[in-house]
């Protein structure tokens, strides 16, 4: 089984493309620990669309988040890089399944490291007691809780201030 | 893996009959992103996908008596801001069609409103896969007062066949989805009445 693709979180573009910021690119995101890279639901193993790397499906997803907001630019001065330190998926839930991630996300403006925050989100969604209706939810609610993380730390008003023009 | 376990696996999962299994329509955008647009039209223009569409899981066949399932606009909203941020200055989601005051904040002069049908079948016994998907997008276009100025209908098919598919279940799909957005794309750019 593997991840499915990130879609973006069309709800923050509108106010990311009012915001007036410049372009940014992003450079690489790391994994904390091996433990982010291995999702398993109800003993089937979930794995990252990206070579297995669940720091590269973050890296992806925020890519594919600016660019919806068209304020990506590949080499842009203003760069993202980041590091995935917690990934805990949990749909063994009968009732509910619950997913807490968070990373750290680094900006470099001109060379010079301007930004350095950690933001964690905590995501629920319909379990059930079936694992044939439980492994399909969670499955797909991994990119709605990465959807939650990326427009935490975009919608930072810290960011937002340090990527205006 | 090799290849032979992975036909045995899917195999298996084909054999679980009336399964519907979920696909993803979401389209490679690179082709459309590196589309060379020479002439864009400078307006803002929103595009409004309903709550009830953009929720809607749509089932269709697939192969070996089950069925694939998928969210057709959402899987493909996308693709549909990425279609029209290559023509028009600025796109944005429209959260409600009679949000005046919204139109005139982001100075809208446009809505664009997408219909997505879908078809699909398979050509396999044994596998579950959709070998052939359709995909029919229409968009129809209106002022911000709702009067209908445009309207047009692209359907592509896409085509998967087993060794493509093994390692992406929803291959004909997203060739279809894609290649309807690039269509649609070149009907927006013919479109004189949307540049006046």
């Amino acid at each position: 089984m593997t991840s499915p693709q990130y879609q973006p979180d069309f709800s923050v573009t509108n106010d990311l493309k009012d915001a007036d910021l410049q372009q940014v690119s992003v450079g690489d995101f790391s994994s904390a620990k091996e433990s982010v890279d291995r999702i398993s639901i109800r003993g089937s193993t979930m794995i990252s669309i990206f070579g297995g790397s669940y720091s590269e499906y973050l890296e992806h997803a925020l890519v594919e988040q600016l660019r919806q907001a068209a304020i990506y630019r590949e080499g842009a001065p203003i760069v993202i890089t980041g590091t995935l330190l917690n990934n805990d998926f949990d749909g063994s839930g009968v009732s509910i399944g619950e997913s807490n991630i968070a990373a750290n996300f680094v900006v470099v403006k001109d060379g010079k490291q301007v930004y350095s925050k950690d933001h964690s989100i905590h995501h629920e969604w319909t379990s059930s007691f079936l694992g044939a209706v439980a492994i399909p939810n969670a499955q797909k609610n991994y990119p709605i809780a990465v959807q939650k993380l990326i427009t935490e730390f975009l919608t930072d008003p810290e960011f937002i201030s340090l990527a205006k023009s | 893996m090799p290849n032979s376990f992975n036909f045995f696996l899917i195999l298996m999962a084909s054999l679980a009959t009336g399964c519907a299994h979920s696909i993803q329509l979401a389209p490679d955008l690179d082709d459309l992103r590196m589309t060379a647009v020479s002439d864009p039209i400078d307006k803002n223009v929103g595009y409004y996908i309903s709550v009830a569409d953009r929720t809607a899981e749509v089932v269709t066949p697939g192969g070996g008596g089950d069925d694939v399932k998928y969210f057709p606009y959402k899987d493909t909203e996308a693709a549909l801001n990425t279609m029209l941020s290559k023509v028009f200055t600025r796109v944005y989601s429209i959260p409600n069609l009679n949000d005046t005051a919204f139109f005139e904040e982001k100075n809208i002069r446009m809505i664009f409103i997408p219909t997505i049908t879908t078809d699909s079948s398979s050509s396999s016994v044994v596998t579950w896969p959709a070998t052939d998907f359709t995909f029919t997008l229409t968009c129809t276009v209106t002022d911000t007062s709702g009067r209908k100025i445009w309207a047009k209908t692209v359907s592509a098919q896409g085509k998967a066949e087993f060794d493509e598919f093994k390692h992406d279940h929803s291959l004909s799909a997203r060739r279809a989805s894609e290649e309807a957005y690039e269509d649609m794309l070149s009907k927006v750019l013919n479109a004189d009445v949307l540049r006046e």
